[in-house]
């Protein structure tokens, strides 16, 4: 303990500063697994044994990769929890139909490869996890669950409603008490009303593929997130926004409906649309660095995801969208580093003087 | 810029005025109290010293004329010349004095002088051989008789005081300006005459209630003000603007990176070294932090060690896991609880376990949050990864590294906890060694 005795010395070195207007990405990292075990528990709760099985391997594989990794560099430390994350994260975006062991070994080899390839944490244009899901899908296409919207689907005025009632997004016990529960307080008030089967879509989806199950929980596992400022909200607010406004509009409308009556709720509910915006979108290093990059960035990531996972129910749609908004990232970058140029030379002009440089 | 509230103690447990600290039985007084300036003793093991007596002074042949001289803050027996760590890390000779004896200026009435009959020659010589330190920059203090000198050149002169803290988790200078802020205009008019400044001006908070400017004054005074929670609100540059910004009239007109900045704390030495006749033998400094029961702004004894202001304040409730001086974001951890008052000590924060910042490190995830929040508009993810050997930048980048205000935002925003300020300086210096500036 510091100053048991005369003259005694800090055990650690500390430099300023000794009050962070941010949180460190160890603790950030932390507390992203601490609200992923969260959804597994659930999964556990849910019995959903197979999907646990799977998350359990694509784990095991990061860690194996994190250790081998290790291992070359002759670096023996506890594993990173950027391994665990990406571990869970790739295991989670998988359907829990895929087989455990060939899950351990794309992990694997995918997260060795993105090591050696793309550089490790942070240092990769990509995410490790959307690239491995990526890698699974092109192997083993089958295991992944098809598309369950139709043109005529979406001519419709509530898309999610039909596919409720048609039994794909099962109704829960507690649905029609809870429901009628909000119709007579909180939508009473506002003069609106839904229908039994959004509070089950919302708790739990059931589908194979449990990134895209626990909308709930990722809505208030975000909210912690945003709030204590482990992750910043502009990119999966300009995500999400621009996301929504595309279905709203432009979905029915290139489907042949009316334009304004696109359903968003479907489209943010299914397809893990919630979980990718919160833990996925803005994974560390691969993101633009000024404010108006990553309202670039946060919008074209909606644009991809409309045009490639449409307006929801797609298994893979939001991996690519992830994978191409990665991939643009870089070009942001490029742009960025130009202006940065140009605003640092006209400030070295104007300040040096006034700084008494010369 | 950032918004940083003013974090004042718990108001329950803070002193309701300034107090004068205990005397402490034993002083360590370091000969290093300026930047890149180290005194040589003039004393030696068994002296006897009196309280204001002159026991550092540059030695015979120095270039600098006009460094602060260092005063025995108390009457004593020099037990030792010991080794010592300052707060701000450096390691060199201190003088241990053991108190004894009767005090030369405690207690005894004050000289009250009039200072507007001396020669402003006569008042710079009197700032350097009682000791007063420029504490603007807490970083870098300087000798207020040294700065005095170097502004002569300039045709124009300003002298611009700042009434709060540079530092916003520190408090010391905008409590003293709200406790004396007649001593502190009487210390910029004292300062102003040495420098011959054809105005000063006052920088305050926005909330502060700024006093009625005398029209008698021989120069303009002006009062200033600025949101001091926007940090850097409290760096030469912002005030600088703010100035341009509101005053409109010669001679503020004039103001530039040449002219004279400087304190409260600053000015209130001075009022007491000239108007008093009292070398710089004790200094306010508040003291704050969950580790007592009591914070507060305590006038001590330079030598004094932070373990006897803790003792003051209650003694340790928690046991402190570090200690940290001049504010949590420009400040050092001093090494020890031994560590003593130096003149540019403003403040000491005990910090418990509990809340010390997480300094893991990781590699820069390109967050960007430097970038956007640095107020010079610079790089310093880039200049980072050129200062640690990471990726070359080029000489414009490195060039932009000159404009660096050391306020160290992108630290203090930086999630990979990455030292990207402490990287950017030293840039800057290595380039003003080579004789860029």
């Amino acid at each position: 303990m510091f100053g048991k005795t005369k003259g005694t010395l800090y055990n650690k070195t500390l430099i300023r500063p000794f009050s962070y207007q941010s949180q460190s990405v160890g603790h950030s990292l932390f507390m992203i697994a601490v609200l992923l075990c969260v959804q597994l528990f659930m999964l556990l709760v849910t019995e959903s044994y197979s999907a646990l099985l799977v998350t359990g391997c694509a784990l095991a594989g990061s860690l194996c990769a994190d250790a081998a990794d290790k291992a070359y560099h002759k670096s023996y430390r506890f594993p990173d929890m950027a391994s665990v994350v990406e571990g869970i994260i790739a295991g989670m975006l998988l359907p829990s139909t895929f087989p455990p062991v060939a899950v351990f070994f794309i992990v694997f080899c995918t997260m060795i490869l993105a090591k050696y390839m793309f550089g490790g944490f942070a240092n990769a244009w990509g995410n490790a996890a959307v690239i491995t899901v990526a890698v699974a899908w092109v192997v083993g296409m089958s295991a992944f669950p098809s598309l369950m919207l139709t043109k005529d689907l979406l001519q419709i005025k509530n898309p999610s409603y039909s596919l409720i009632q048609n039994g794909v997004f099962p109704i829960l016990k507690f649905d029609p008490p809870v429901t009628e529960a909000l119709n007579n307080t909180l939508f009473g008030l506002l003069k609106v009303s839904i229908p039994d089967g959004y509070i089950s879509m919302l708790w739990d989806t059931h589908s194979v593929i449990p990134a895209f199950r626990f909308n709930l929980i990722t809505l208030i596992s975000s909210i912690f997130l945003f709030s204590s400022g482990m992750l910043s909200m502009l990119i999966p607010v300009c995500f999400v926004g621009s996301y929504g406004l595309l279905v709203r509009f432009a979905g029915p409308y290139i489907c042949g409906g009316v334009p304004g009556q696109g359903d968003i709720l479907l489209a943010m509910l299914t397809g893990g649309t919630l979980f990718c915006s919160v833990f996925v979108v803005q994974w560390y290093g691969t993101t633009p660095l000024t404010y108006a990059g990553k309202i670039v960035y946060g919008i074209m990531c909606g644009v991809f995801a409309f045009l490639i996972a449409g307006c929801g129910t797609s298994s893979v749609g939001i991996v690519f969208t992830i994978l191409c908004a990665n991939i643009l990232s870089p070009v942001i970058q490029l742009i960025e580093d130009k202006q940065d140029k140009t605003a640092l030379n006209g400030s070295l002009n104007e300040n040096l003087q006034d700084e008494g440089i010369r | 810029m950032k918004i940083i509230p003013v974090v004042y103690a718990d108001k329950r447990r803070l002193y309701k005025d300034a107090v004068n600290a205990f005397l402490p039985r034993i002083v360590t007084v370091p000969l290093a109290q300026e930047s890149g300036f180290r005194c040589c003793s003039l004393v030696k093991k068994g002296d006897v010293v009196r309280e204001g007596q002159v026991i550092g002074a540059p030695a015979e042949g120095e270039l600098s004329e006009s460094p602060a001289r260092i005063h025995s803050p108390v009457p004593g027996v020099v037990e030792d010349i010991v080794l010592c760590t300052s707060p701000d890390g450096r390691q060199g000779e201190a003088v241990r004095i053991k108190l004894e004896g009767s005090f030369t200026y405690l207690g005894r009435k004050k000289l009250a002088v009039d200072w507007t009959i001396l020669p402003s020659a006569t008042i710079v010589q009197q700032l350097s051989d009682r000791g007063v330190v420029n504490t603007f920059n807490t970083p870098e203090p300087v000798s207020l008789a040294l700065e005095i000198e170097a502004v002569k050149h300039k045709k124009t002169r300003i002298l611009v005081v700042r009434m709060y803290d540079d530092d916003p988790t520190r408090v010391t200078d905008s409590l003293l300006s709200s406790m004396f802020l007649s001593e502190i205009y009487t210390g910029a008019l004292i300062t102003a005459r040495a420098m011959d400044a054809a105005g000063i001006v006052f920088i305050s908070d926005s909330k502060f209630p700024v006093p009625e400017t005398r029209e008698t004054e021989a120069i303009p005074v002006k009062f200033v003000k600025i949101n001091i929670i926007e940090y850097p609100a409290g760096f030469q540059k912002e005030m600088r603007k703010v100035v341009r910004k509101t005053l409109r009239e010669y001679p503020f007109t004039e103001i530039d990176v040449d002219d004279l900045y400087t304190d409260a704390s600053t000015m209130y030495e001075v009022c007491g070294v000239i108007k008093d006749g009292i070398p710089v033998i004790d200094r306010y400094v508040y003291v704050s932090g969950e580790c007592t029961p009591a914070s507060g702004l305590l006038k001590v004894r330079i030598g004094t060690s932070v373990r006897f202001l803790a003792q003051q304040c209650g003694g340790f409730t928690t046991p402190p896991a570090a200690v940290i001086v001049n504010g949590l974001i420009r400040g050092w951890s001093a090494g020890s609880l031994d560590t003593p008052v130096t003149k540019y000590v403003k403040s000491v924060a005990f910090i418990p376990a509990s809340r010390l910042p997480d300094q893991r490190r990781t590699t820069c995830v390109r967050c960007g949050m430097c970038r956007n929040v640095c107020p010079r508009k610079l790089t310093p993810d880039v200049l980072y990864r050129h200062a640690s050997g990471g990726t070359p930048a080029s000489e414009m980048y490195v060039r932009s590294a000159l404009l660096c205000s050391n306020c160290g935002l992108c630290n203090s925003v930086c999630p990979s906890r990455l030292p990207v300020s402490q990287s950017v300086n030293l840039l800057k210096q290595q380039q003003i060694s080579e004789g860029v500036k």
